[in-house]
């Protein structure tokens, strides 16, 4: 086998060629169109009974095709090897001809790019922290209760206010003439909540149970009917009744209601400080372990290898495509993506790989089976059967590798932590969660 | 004999086993041709058309078969075929197509 590399003057991608013998190629070739000639049909020759050199005048190209990706993969990587390359994802191949006894083939390659690692204390991460305060929980448990809430009829004299819901009938006219869909009975509205046109709601304030009353509303120019656009209607509005927001009382029944054995607010107060902590420590870590990340990327400028890039934004495509699907979208109907679109992502998640990859080369950072015990019970621990779960990681050998693939990520986030200067920032407990939320 | 009429007289290769191994074994290829083609015809039109020598030709008139269709007697067509020996050391090649 004759090799040349051709190394470049700058960045990563190298030329490779390559001249290897095809004796191999030659066999393999033979031996596929002995199997096929046992199977393929042609006119004129009963089934196996068509000469060899016919068979090969028709299908000898294709076969030499099919298989020459293997052979160029295999000459490619036996290639690297002798040279000493360890190539970034797949090669490019250019120019392949077939010559009698001899393959010749030029590539295109990228080799990974050599990191210098900054020292950590010279990496400045913003690291938040948070706690769950009292006031926290207090609110926790006042959104439970809304969650909880029910209507309750009020009598004659409560008036229709911000916040109170109403049972109405109502029949909408423009210029005295009923039109379609502006008609309806027995309707409940809650006043404030914004879900008919502007000044709809407005003109039920202060209206009792039992009144009628007609208001005039204007359509907003972009109502979704043609003929209603920017036209002001009357609405004749009969109020059956107004409700006021009844929060269920905190007592025992109520905690009971939440799974809560013993019914008394210590309890509850615990379980519900208990779920937020964790919640906080989860969403916390992941902040935490990003923001080092981010830092320890922009401090390190290296060149990706292209073709990494490529692959990675190939594979974002397709997941961000499988999740268009699952969330319903058909399939011919997909908006026509290139990988183009998260190419700079890709690029980024690259360099980050790489970069961590050496990271924990470095500092030999190991996932101990101590550590993974622990990862695991603790995974199992926020379900009903933590046997069952621990018993499925121990029988997924995937699983554990994806769990210790979480682990050293997060001692690495650890290390950086541990010796970058860290400036730390005070957040509020809804401020946390909620912006990992949306 | 006009250059027309020559390239009338072939009507295609007649591809088959035998046919294949008498290609391979003794350069002979057999060609289907018009009911009327004469063998000084068939001569001229394989050496001008493929651009060969041609030793010889031999040539057969192959009845078509007698068959009943919905009780009917009828006969299919039969067909005329050449056998054509070439030079020593000649050779056509009807698949790759030229």
């Amino acid at each position: 086998m004759q090799v040349s590399v051709e190394k470049p003057e700058q960045g990563l991608e190298h030329k490779i060629s390559v001249t290897f013998p095809s004796n191999d190629f030659d066999a393999k070739v033979e031996k596929r169109l002995n199997e096929m000639r046992r199977t393929v049909k042609m006119d004129g020759f009963r089934p196996g009974k068509v000469p060899m050199n016919m068979l090969k005048k028709r299908y000898l190209p294709q076969v030499q095709q099919e298989l020459l990706g293997e052979a160029l993969h295999y000459a490619f990587f036996d290639a690297m090897d002798k040279e000493g390359y360890n190539p970034a994802g797949y090669p490019a191949f250019d120019d392949v001809k077939l010559e009698k006894g001899e393959i010749k083939f030029e590539a295109r390659f990228d080799v990974y790019p050599t990191i210098t690692l900054p020292a950590f204390d010279s990496i400045e991460i913003e690291k938040t922290v948070a706690e769950v305060k009292e006031e926290d929980v207090d609110k926790m448990i006042q959104r439970l209760q809304e969650q909880r809430s029910a209507w309750k009829p009020q009598g004659e004299e409560q008036a229709a206010e911000n916040g109170t819901q109403v049972i109405i009938d109502f029949v909408g006219k423009l210029d005295g003439v009923e039109f379609d869909g502006g008609k309806a009975e027995n309707v409940p509205l809650e006043l404030g909540s914004g879900r008919m046109i502007p000044g709809f709601e407005d003109g039920i304030v202060g209206m009792k149970k039992g009144e009628m009353k007609t208001i005039e509303v204007t359509f907003p120019e972009q109502y979704q009917a043609e003929h209603l656009k920017g036209k002001t209607a009357q609405f004749d509005i009969t109020v059956h009744s107004v409700q006021t927001k009844q929060l269920p009382a905190l007592d025992e029944e109520f905690i009971k209601s939440f799974g809560i054995e013993d019914g008394t607010i210590d309890t509850m107060r615990k379980e519900i400080r208990d779920n937020m902590e964790r919640e906080l420590k989860r969403t916390l870590d992941a902040q935490n372990r990003q923001a080092a990340f981010d830092a320890l990327e922009k401090s390190i400028e290296i060149d990706v290898p292209k073709s990494l890039v490529a692959q990675e934004a190939e594979t974002m495509l397709e997941n961000y495509m499988k999740r268009l699907e699952q969330q319903g979208m058909p399939k011919g109907q997909m908006p026509g993506l290139t990988a183009d679109i998260f190419s700079e992502e890709a690029k980024k998640r690259v360099k980050l790989g790489l970069v961590i990859g050496d990271v924990i080369k470095a500092h030999d950072i190991k996932a101990s089976e101590a550590d993974l015990d622990a990862f695991v019970a603790e995974q199992a621990s926020a379900y009903e059967e933590p046997e069952e779960i621990k018993q499925w990681y121990k029988e997924n050998p995937q699983r554990l590798n994806e769990a210790r693939a979480v682990i050293t990520e997060s001692a690495v986030a650890k290390k950086i932590m541990s010796e970058a200067k860290v400036a730390e920032v005070t957040k509020a407990f809804d401020e946390i969660v909620s912006s990992s939320a949306a | 004999m006009s250059q027309e009429r020559l390239l009338k007289v072939l009507l295609a290769p007649h591809v088959s086993e035998k046919s294949s191994l008498l290609a391979e074994s003794q350069s002979q290829y057999v060609f289907k041709v018009t009911p009327d083609a004469t063998k000084q015809e068939v001569k001229l039109a394989v050496e001008s058309l493929f651009n060969v020598k041609v030793q010889s030709v031999n040539v057969l008139n192959q009845k078509g078969k007698r068959k009943i269709f919905k009780g009917r007697q009828g006969v299919r067509s039969g067909s005329r075929k050449a056998v054509v020996r070439l030079m020593a050391g000649q050779e056509l090649d009807f698949v790759s197509g030229e």
